[in-house]
């Protein structure tokens, strides 16, 4: 469960490209943050230098002008002042007595410049708080050596504090930059759920639905305008056809009856021969009233005029009740019916219109299937939400399984379009009317179909929800 | 029978009571619903034939008040191709069945003979007799010629149907709904098929055959002598 959850948001273009973004804002703050703790410790560490070198340029000075043993004396002064900070060491090279400073050790193998020395390795009684230090040692004249240099430790405190406080700023730059990105995000998804879950209500047949614009005048609220405004006109236009459609097929429906009526008194007026050509007559007339009456249904159907008379059904009675009704055509071609019905499953459904759809189904297994062939149904409940499906929720899956003919493949879709006749199947009696109507019955119902090769023949899988999704307003209003 | 016809569609009204008139019906037409009722209530019909549109008083209060004065006249409303659920309104308001517009007339007579006749023979019997043909109702068995035939279920419940309703035309649909109790026009042969293998147990074997085809109408079961009339 969590971890569809998480591929489903793996696949949200809107939380994919905040991640980006977030990603790329994370380096870039952390190549300036680089930046600025690299310049800040160089700049803390030239003042060191600079410092140190200012202190011997004043010793030198000293040294010059009044003599070594005056250099020695400032030198213990300085120290005396207590700026345990400073290092220094005045020493005769040959000699070993040293003329003054805090450290105790004469570094001989260290050449003249800069280093960074242990203070350890210098100094044994004196006390200092770290451990190494940043010193120059200078020769003074060919004999005389001075060191002089700074404790490390506050360069080192300064280095910890700036490492801290950049630190602390990353941190807070992704905790708010993600929570920023997250709220974008899902500002955003939801913004694009809205349309998109509205569009599905149109595409399932609610054609009147609309986006609620939210009245932020924003790019989002244009879109939604854009969107409304292509569903009025499409809306109109498919209308428009409805009507026409709808129309045409009422108004000869109605003069064809008249016809037959006619018909029928004629027919009980004349003598046996005339009478047989009449009933000819009567049945084509019969069977184009039929062909209307499907029109009009797959048009009430599919522009949602129609409303399901929804019951909870028992899958056993509605498929029983199927197979019995059309088990003589079967009988007659000495097709087995198989059936699988041991699963009581209840789910909610108009039953005549399933009835109709399932007969539809069944007609076409049994025309389609050669003399002493099989049929199998079969009833199952079905987590749809597991498998991928685009029903995402539980369903019945009805499925009619013959060894017939079959449908290639490149005609499973077009089978639904009205009056659409596969290629093999010219040879029986058919309108190409019965799979549009059985699709258009499986939509009202928010259900699904789908065709499959048996291998030979064709598995025809009916989804239908079990439950009444709340979300969907069955009761569809002109 | 005494009929009484309330349609305002004057072109369906005018051909339902040639139609009648015709089988030797007296039918009396209103077109608004306010007069129907009317009549309704003062005279005695032995069916009624109410649009479920009309001007004034639409059908289905027409319905609903006759039913509240203890009318029992059967009642029969038309309605123009609606949904299902208009149906079930109907036959909740009091009305005895149901016919979507348009229709064939043979549907119609088949209808209202029936709902004419139900009234009067609605006896309670535990065995129906059609010539030699006898269906007990409470074992279910089926004998001709004191021969006990073999039969399913299906089979039994279209032979009861008929056999209720000796003498008159069922309609393909109307054997549809009351055998399999789905109400939608199945516009299919299936219902013949069955009945051929209903005709195939119970009269082949035999002489005289008693179930027979009404031509754009449907099947009618009657005793032998009967049958050549």
């Amino acid at each position: 469960m969590l971890s569809d959850h998480l591929k489903k948001l793996t696949h949200n273009s809107t939380l994919r490209l905040v991640f980006s973004y977030f990603v790329v804002f994370i380096v870039s703050s952390l190549i300036l943050l680089t930046f600025i703790y690299w310049s800040s410790v160089e700049y803390i560490y030239k003042q060191l230098d600079h410092h140190i070198k200012y202190d011997l340029d004043s010793l030198e000075v000293v040294y010059q002008q009044e003599g070594a043993e005056k250099l020695a004396q400032v030198i213990q002064e300085r120290l005396n002042q207590k700026n345990y900070d400073s290092v220094y060491l005045l020493y005769h090279r040959l000699k070993t007595k040293i003329l003054a400073g805090n450290l105790t050790k004469k570094p001989d193998s260290l050449s003249n410049g800069w280093h960074i020395v242990s203070l350890d390795q210098l100094s044994g009684a004196v006390e200092h708080k770290t451990h190494s230090a940043r010193i120059l040692k200078t020769s003074l004249s060919d004999e005389l050596i001075l060191i002089n240099g700074l404790d490390l430790e506050s360069a080192h405190q300064q280095e910890q504090i700036i490492i801290h406080s950049l630190m602390a700023g990353i941190a807070i730059v992704i905790i708010l930059g993600g929570i920023g990105g997250f709220l974008i995000s899902i500002n955003t998804i939801k913004k694009v759920n809205l349309i998109n879950h509205t569009m599905l209500l149109v595409g399932g047949g609610e054609i009147e639905r609309r986006i609620p614009i939210r009245g932020m005048d924003d790019d989002f609220d244009l879109l939604a305008e854009n969107f409304n405004h292509m569903l009025d006109r499409l809306q109109i236009l498919m209308e428009g056809i409805q009507n026409i459609s709808t129309n045409v097929a009422h108004d000869l429906r109605t003069p064809l009856t008249r016809v037959r009526n006619h018909l029928e008194f004629v027919q009980q007026q004349c003598d046996d021969k005339v009478s047989d050509k009449v009933e000819l007559i009567i049945e084509e007339t019969d069977s184009l009233l039929a062909i209307f009456e499907t029109i009009l249904n797959i048009s009430k159907f599919e522009s949602g005029v129609q409303k399901l008379d929804l019951r909870t059904l028992s899958s056993r009675k509605l498929l029983n009740d199927v197979l019995d009704y059309n088990e003589p055509l079967a009988l007659d071609k000495s097709i087995q019916f198989k059936s699988d019905l041991n699963h009581q499953i209840e789910f909610v459904g108009d039953q005549n219109m399933l009835f109709l759809t399932l007969t539809n189904l069944m007609n076409n297994a049994i025309k389609y299937t050669p003399v002493n062939g099989i049929i199998e149904v079969a009833t199952m409940a079905r987590d749809m939400s597991r498998s991928g499906n685009p029903l995402n929720r539980p369903c019945i899956e009805i499925v009619i399984a013959d060894n017939g003919i079959g449908i290639p493949d490149s005609e499973k879709n077009k089978v639904f379009e009205l009056f659409y006749r596969s290629e093999k199947h010219r040879d029986h009696q058919g309108n190409g009317l019965g799979l549009s109507l059985v699709a258009a019955v499986t939509h009202l119902h928010r259900g699904n179909i789908e065709l499959h090769d048996n291998h030979p023949g064709l598995k025809v899988c009916l989804y239908i929800p079990l439950t009444e999704p709340s979300d969907l307003n069955f009761t569809n209003k002109r | 029978m005494h009929i009484l016809l309330i349609e305002d569609d004057l072109s369906v009204a005018d051909y339902i009571k040639k139609g009648l008139v015709q089988e030797n019906h007296i039918v009396e037409h209103y077109s608004d619903g306010k007069e129907g009722l009317f009549a309704a209530t003062m005279e005695t019909f032995d069916v009624m034939i109410v649009d479920r549109m009309l001007p004034n008083v639409d059908g289905l209060t027409i319905i609903r008040t006759i039913r509240a004065s203890k009318i029992t006249t059967p009642v029969l409303i038309l309605s123009a191709m609606t949904d299902v659920n208009q149906r079930v309104e109907g036959l909740q308001g009091g009305a005895n069945d149901y016919l979507i517009k348009p229709f064939a007339f043979s549907e119609l007579l088949a209808r209202i003979t029936i709902l004419g006749q139900s009234a009067i023979a609605e006896a309670q019997k535990t065995q129906l007799e059609v010539g030699d043909l006898t269906l007990n109702l409470l074992t279910h068995q089926v004998k001709r010629a004191n021969q006990t035939i073999p039969i399913q279920t299906t089979e039994y419940r279209l032979l009861e149907y008929l056999m209720r309703h000796v003498n008159q035309v069922v309609s393909r649909v109307m054997l549809f709904e009351h055998v399999w109790d789905y109400h939608f026009d199945p516009q299919t042969n299936v219902i013949d098929v069955h009945m051929s293998r209903l005709r195939k147990k119970v009269d082949k074997p035999f002489d005289t055959p008693l179930i027979h085809t009404i031509r754009g109408a449907g099947y009618v079961i009657r005793p032998p002598e009967k049958a050549d009339t």
